[in-house]
């Protein structure tokens, strides 16, 4: 069963990266060109391509749970499977915001991330398998099917429920980094008398502030609670190490950076080019917490690095 | 065989007083295509005038000296000779062109203005209610509105405001997005001051007040343009509830100084505040342009963009031009198979909605 299953998955993922490189550049070209062709092409494929990499999500996670053995889901220990679900979660996220407000716009600011991500799962694959890119992520799936045999984590649902809470609000972090960068963009404009044809045409400062505060009071609490599962799981598996560990200490102060924002935002008032800064600031430390922290913390780094 | 003439004048070959003198009013259309059909033997006609231009497209026989009485019907509604030297003439696929290139905005003052394609589209309909327009008129206007939308879309010919006033609206609307939920408050009740009342109260700001030293002069303004009136020394509460603030008393000295507007920004909850300073002297204080979600626009900023916008559009032309060639050859096809009787089809860009010509 394995063999042909993850096959299609493989093809899923592909098609949908396609899918999304195509979407970011028909993007990127509506900026310049400013033919609303552009965008409407690029949403429609975006759509598509979003349901082709679902499809490949819930397939994996489908086999996964059908697996002999394990009682919880492990889909998500794996870079190229983290990555993965990073990615669709910002691209979801962000047909959630253009659902709200048409502001095609924005996509050149908040699918780059998305596409590279992809990218680097992509790269995360053909490093573990080399073949030709795209059939490395077959072989990635099959390498990972037999390594995550190994004892990796005690596996439970709150585990299983905390790493895609976490990646939801990384996604919403994400999509309010975009806008926070499409927003100093337009302010800068606005404020030093200059403005180019992109001035004319991003959304107002106002729009973007309230879409970024929205965004973050949106993923705060989903953050919050897949911390706090978390850290009862680890509590219940680790013991009292749970605390001294870098990745939980690093979400802390993540976690701190955007309680402020929100306080900041909402009691005293803080808009404009300094919650942009937050916004920039608190998913640059996401991105240090993801990409950087799992390599110290040895909880939390992930399994089928090496070729076994 | 039918031929299309133009003769016109317009703002690159008459001053405004000559072309004041040969203006065809909306009312005289129906009167003056019926008079030049009579006179130039034209089988249809269309007079498009403007402020910028004078323009009659007239479909003849060719065998007539047609151009000779087109200019005189021209002539003839005002009778002055000397007019004739800044008269220019095209013929066919250069009046075809020259049609296409007015309606895209390409020959007028401010390149690739609005204002021009609804011109022709109501010339158009005049010469249709006077029901002096045939099948080539007919598809030609059509097609010249349809050119001139394209253009508009497919290039930056139209893009980016061109005059003061639609400036500071298009930046109002970079701050604050829909302006239907700002609160606008105009210092001086001068004609700046109202134009710019004006162009926020078309754009749906609902609560606009006006200040100004002589309270009189500001309710008189207030009830022209639909506005609250409000006395001066109210200015620094109005602060804190207004959006845009536009200013242009002839005060000599700053009316909004730094310390006022930082007290106002503390009530205002982090609100964005949007000056614009027409006035000279400037009634904003240079050093309000330093606080944190303070815009501050004074009249060189203003000219400045505007000008800058007028600048790309013109860096546009080229390719607009190509464009408009394009469509004129198009044209060209189905003109010279309408004039042969042959059919021939004219494909409306993305639609397949065709017209075509049929022997006649």
């Amino acid at each position: 069963m394995g063999l042909n299953v993850q096959k299609i998955q493989a093809l899923l993922f592909d098609f949908g990266l396609i899918g999304y490189v195509t979407a970011v550049a028909l993007y990127l070209a509506y900026v310049f060109s400013r033919r609303d062709q552009h965008s409407l092409v690029g949403h429609r494929i975006l759509w598509a391509s979003s349901f082709l990499h679902a499809a490949s999500l819930i397939l994996g996670l489908w086999i996964e749970s059908h697996r002999p053995g394990h009682l919880a889901f492990e889909f998500w220990n794996s870079w190229f499977e983290s990555l993965s679900l990073f990615s669709f979660l910002i691209v979801a996220v962000f047909l959630g915001v253009q659902t709200r407000a048409r502001l095609a716009i924005l996509g050149a600011f908040i699918l780059p991330w998305a596409v590279l991500l992809m990218g680097m799962a992509l790269t995360n694959a053909f490093l573990a398998s080399p073949r030709c890119p795209f059939a490395s992520v077959e072989d990635f799936l099959k390498l990972a099917d037999t390594a995550r045999r190994l004892p990796a984590l005690p596996g439970s649902l709150w585990a299983t429920v905390h790493v895609p809470l976490l990646f939801f609000s990384y996604a919403a972090f994400a999509n309010a980094f975009g806008i926070g960068l499409a927003f100093l963009i337009q302010e800068r404009q606005l404020k030093t008398h200059r403005s180019t044809e992109l001035g004319y045409r991003l959304p107002s400062l106002e729009e973007m502030d309230r879409l970024i505060a929205r965004l973050i009071a949106l993923a705060f609490p989903a953050f919050t609670v897949g911390l706090a599962l978390g850290v009862v799981w680890a509590r219940s598996a680790w013991g009292d190490r749970w605390a001294t560990d870098p990745k939980v200490i690093w979400s802390a102060v993540v976690w701190a950076v955007y309680l402020g924002y929100l306080i900041l935002r909402y009691a005293f008032n803080w808009r404009g080019r300094r919650g942009a800064y937050f916004s920039l600031a608190g998913f640059g430390l996401v991105l240090v917490s993801y990409m950087g922290i799992n390599y110290v913390s040895k909880t939390h780094s992930y399994v089928v690095e090496d070729r076994p | 065989m039918n031929r299309l003439r133009l003769v016109g004048l317009s703002h690159r070959t008459a001053p405004v007083e000559w072309r004041e003198r040969l203006a065809v009013p909306d009312s005289r259309v129906p009167e003056f295509l019926a008079d030049l059909r009579l006179k130039a033997g034209a089988g249809e006609a269309v007079v498009l005038s403007t402020c910028n231009r004078v323009e009659l497209y007239a479909v003849t026989p060719s065998d007539n000296d047609c151009e000779c009485l087109l200019r005189k019907g021209l002539l003839d509604l005002h009778g002055d000779v000397a007019l004739d030297t800044c008269l220019y003439a095209r013929d066919d696929h250069d009046a075809v062109r020259h049609l296409f290139r007015v309606a895209a905005g390409l020959d007028s003052l401010v390149v690739g203005e609005a204002e021009i394609l609804g011109q022709v589209k109501r010339s158009y309909d005049l010469a249709r209610q006077s029901e002096t327009t045939g099948k080539l008129t007919n598809v030609l206007f059509q097609r010249a509105l349809f050119v001139g939308k394209t253009v508009r879309s497919e290039t930056k010919i139209a893009e980016g405001p061109t005059s003061v006033p639609s400036l500071a609206v298009s930046l109002a609307t970079r701050i604050f997005g829909n302006l239907a939920e700002c609160r606008a408050l105009v210092v001086g009740a001068g004609p700046m001051a109202e134009l710019a009342a004006r162009a926020l109260k078309s754009q749906k700001v609902p609560h606009l007040a006006i200040a100004n030293r002589t309270l009189e002069n500001a309710v008189a303004m207030a009830q022209r343009v639909g506005a609250h009136p409000t006395p001066f020394d109210a200015l620094a509460r109005e602060l804190v509830l207004a959006d845009i603030v536009i200013c242009s008393t002839g005060a000599l000295d700053f009316i909004f100084r730094r310390d006022v507007v930082a007290a106002a920004l503390d009530e205002r909850r982090g609100r964005p505040l949007f000056f614009i300073d027409i006035a000279v002297p400037r009634d904003v204080d240079p050093a309000v342009d330093e606080l944190e979600n303070v815009y501050l626009y004074n009249i060189d900023d203003l000219e400045g963009l505007v000008n800058e916008t007028r600048v790309r559009r013109e860096a546009e032309i080229v390719q607009a031009d190509r464009l408009v060639d394009q469509k004129a050859l198009e044209f060209a096809a189905w003109f010279d198979a309408w004039r042969r009787g042959t059919r021939a089809a004219l494909r409306h860009g993305h639609e397949s909605l065709a017209v075509e010509a049929e022997p006649g």
